[in-house]
């Protein structure tokens, strides 16, 4: 089920090539968040292909992304 | 080796031959602005000369350019994040000292390297900005109960706040000298004399800049890093430098007071800088005998006190501007009773050992 | 009587103003002569100044405690004059790890061979010092032991040899493997056990302005009754390694963030539960595709 959501100004997103997940860091706070979750960047978004529970709660939580589906 | 006072001004003049200094003097240098606070603004002043410099000096200016741009960046996230929070209590949320200088940009700005964010806010707004700031991860720096009872009872501040994660600290006050003086200026003048940055930030004027770095300089117990204050307010003359400025600094002096550290610091200021400075503001205007006394305590101040300067009785200088700082803050009974205390828990933790971790880069 | 001194390592240099003889005599043996300047002149410099002092404790005038400073800096609590070269040497990790934020620095040992670079993170309980000395004794060069030095946005070391600190019962394996590398005398007692400092081998001094290139992170864990164990992590599980041991993350900011990413993304990476060090060299010597 894939979910296009928008990243926060200042969230720099980082997929791995091996799909074991991906990284998120915060410019402003410094802080990172490693998650189960792959995406592809589509037009300056971000396009979630696969992830573990929890995963998008967690980034939802921080205010790091906010979803597409209105 | 030993730089001279003149040697270090002629430095900031660009009239300093550090083409010829050996590579021992130029790690020595190094060392000296980096405990002055002062190796960032010496990159980014001599940005366009730096090549030539040795290599090693190279990468050390490197460092501090890195250094000072990472703090700018955060400040200026911190700032962003603070106004809305504070402007729910308090009607003014004014930046001061290092932090107003970041974020008035320009050469002000530039390796402009401290410790602490300091704001200026409404007296009656400060507990409530501190428990709401609580919520946001911000907590009271641990200091001994002495010194909380201090900040608290007697100076009516509140502790530095630190960030639990980021460990910025915020130093929030509602005055620039502690009102227990008696000497506190009514804090509605300070609020007039206010200015906005590019970014759309509080700060007091220029004028009334360059009176809180005087008052700081002298007023204050800890006679450190004078000299980088002396360079923030040559670099607040030079930008704002107007008849307009020079009426509402004469005007400050009059209304406020400290008029004897603002004559103090522009004279060192002009001394050292070759800066005019108005008539009114002129040591002539101060009676004779105290002028000698003030002259002859801060000369030796305002100069780095390191190894590496050339400077004769500083220490018996220092404990006498100490000792006149804290004076001039508290009334003698409450004074006598502060060092008392302080005195001997200091002799108590050096008797037995007990070691704090020194770090002598604090100041903003 | 007072020392000063100039360590001449690459790329950061240390000028040191001791009056501990130990701390000469070891500086001495460990360093060498061709690192170790004892009369500098005017046209020497170094990156950095320290100092380690010998004391009278106050209140306590019959013990001697050695004291270590960076410019007014002091990170340590004072220690026992036996343990003085050893807080030297600790003290001048502390220096670069809070001075230096033109590397990514992450708490790690590096050596390489065919400038292909191996990382160990510094995983507490991992041997990684003992781990380093296996791989010198192979013929591989050590590039630092605490700190690793990455160029940013790349996988480019830079090399910062110094000693390997052993603790304990290494000391003695190690002496076994590198017989003819100096040893400090040990600092007994110390909050990591008895530690002793160890020359690398003389192929890592001559290769100390080499850089290398990043080929695997390995995290090595000792278990007596295994005999080698290889699991291979993904590339998350490498960055959560690297990352939680990297010193100036929050300085370098995203450029360091995307600095670790990049390299977890490109090397392979292995934790390795062993109880003989040779096969871990063998294994690495074989997946990198390195000539032995």
């Amino acid at each position: 089920m894939n979910q296009t959501v928008t990243l926060r100004d200042g969230i720099i997103p980082f997929c791995f090539a091996d799909n074991s997940g991906s990284v998120f860091y915060d410019e402003y706070s410094g802080d990172i968040l490693s998650l189960a979750l792959c995406f592809s960047i589509e037009s300056g978004k971000l396009l979630i292909t696969e992830y573990h529970a929890y995963s998008i709660e967690k980034l939802e939580k921080r205010g790091w992304i906010v979803s597409d589906d209105a | 080796m030993i730089f001279s006072a003149d040697f270090l001004h002629g430095i900031w003049l660009k009239q300093a031959q550090l083409s010829s200094l050996s590579n021992r003097e130029w790690e020595a240098l190094v060392l000296l602005l980096r405990s002055e606070m002062l190796l960032a603004r010496f990159a980014y002043w001599y940005e366009n000369e730096s090549e030539g410099f040795p290599a090693f000096v190279q990468a050390h200016l490197g460092n501090a350019k890195t250094l000072a741009t990472r703090q700018a960046k955060q400040v200026e996230i911190e700032a962003r994040m603070l106004v809305p929070l504070c402007s729910q209590f308090s009607q003014h949320i004014l930046f001061l000292k290092g932090a107003a200088y970041t974020l008035l940009g320009g050469q002000l700005a530039k390796g402009r390297v401290y410790s602490d964010i300091d704001i200026l806010v409404d007296k009656d707004a400060l507990l409530s900005i501190e428990k709401r700031l609580g919520f946001k991860g911000w907590i009271a720096k641990p200091v001994n109960n002495y010194d909380e009872a201090y900040y608290r009872k007697w100076m009516h501040e509140i502790p530095p706040l630190i960030h639990s994660n980021r460990g910025t600290v915020l130093d929030i006050h509602h005055n620039i000298v502690p009102p227990v003086s008696g000497k506190a200026p009514p804090s509605a003048i300070l609020t007039e004399h206010t200015m906005q940055s590019q970014g759309g930030f509080e700060t007091l004027s220029a004028a009334a800049l360059v009176l809180h770095s005087s008052v700081h300089l002298f007023f204050n117990e800890d006679q450190d890093k004078g000299y980088r204050d002396l360079i923030d307010i040559w670099l607040l003359i030079q930008r704002f430098d107007s008849q307009e400025f020079w009426t509402e600094l004469v005007r400050l002096t009059d209304c406020v007071g400290f008029k004897t550290d603002v004559i103090l610091a522009l004279y060192f200021v002009s001394q050292f800088f070759d800066v005019g400075v108005p008539k009114a503001l002129q040591p002539n205007t101060l009676p004779k005998a105290k002028w000698w006394l003030l002259k002859k305590i801060y000369s030796k101040t305002v100069l780095p006190s390191h190894p590496y300067m050339q400077c004769k009785y500083q220490g018996i200088a220092i404990t006498l501007a100490w000792a006149r700082g804290h004076w001039c803050k508290m009334p003698i009974p409450i004074l006598l009773y502060h060092f008392l205390v302080k005195g001997s828990r200091k002799f108590i933790e050096k008797l037995f050992g007990d070691h704090v971790f020194k770090n002598s880069q604090s100041g903003s | 009587m007072m020392h000063e001194v100039i360590l001449n390592t690459v790329p950061f240099s240390f000028r040191v103003t001791t009056n501990s003889t130990l701390v000469i005599n070891n500086l001495q043996r460990v360093y060498g002569s061709a690192n170790l300047n004892t009369a500098p002149t005017e046209n020497d410099f170094a990156h950095y100044s320290v100092s380690l002092l010998l004391q009278r404790k106050v209140g306590r005038p019959w013990k001697q405690q050695a004291r270590f400073k960076c410019d007014d800096l002091e990170p340590f609590l004072p220690m026992d004059a036996d343990k003085s070269y050893a807080m030297l040497e600790w003290g001048l990790n502390w220096v670069i790890a809070a001075h230096e934020v033109s590397h990514v620095i992450v708490h790690a040992g590096v050596l390489a061979k065919d400038n292909k670079a191996i990382l160990l993170p510094a995983h507490p309980g991992s041997g990684k010092s003992t781990t380093s000395c296996a791989f010198m004794k192979h013929g591989w060069r050590l590039l630092s032991d605490e700190l690793a030095l990455i160029t940013p946005n790349t996988l480019t070391v830079t090399p910062f040899v110094r000693p390997v600190c052993l603790k304990n019962a290494s000391v003695d394996i190690v002496s076994e493997w590198l017989p003819e590398q100096a040893k400090s005398d040990i600092a007994p007692n110390t909050h990591k056990g008895d530690v002793a400092h160890l020359a690398p081998t003389e192929i890592s001094w001559r290769e100390k302005a080499s850089t290398a290139s990043l080929s695997a992170v390995v995290l090595p864990s000792y278990r007596a009754d295994t005999y080698c164990e290889i699991q291979p992590l993904t590339h998350r599980q490498a960055f959560n390694q690297i990352y939680e041991h990297c010193f100036n993350i929050g300085i370098l900011g995203a450029q360091g963030f995307s600095t670790l990413a990049g390299i977890a993304d490109k090397v392979s990476a292995y934790h390795i539960t062993f109880n003989e060090a040779d096969e871990i060299v063998s294994f690495i010597e074989e997946t990198l595709a390195i000539a032995t």
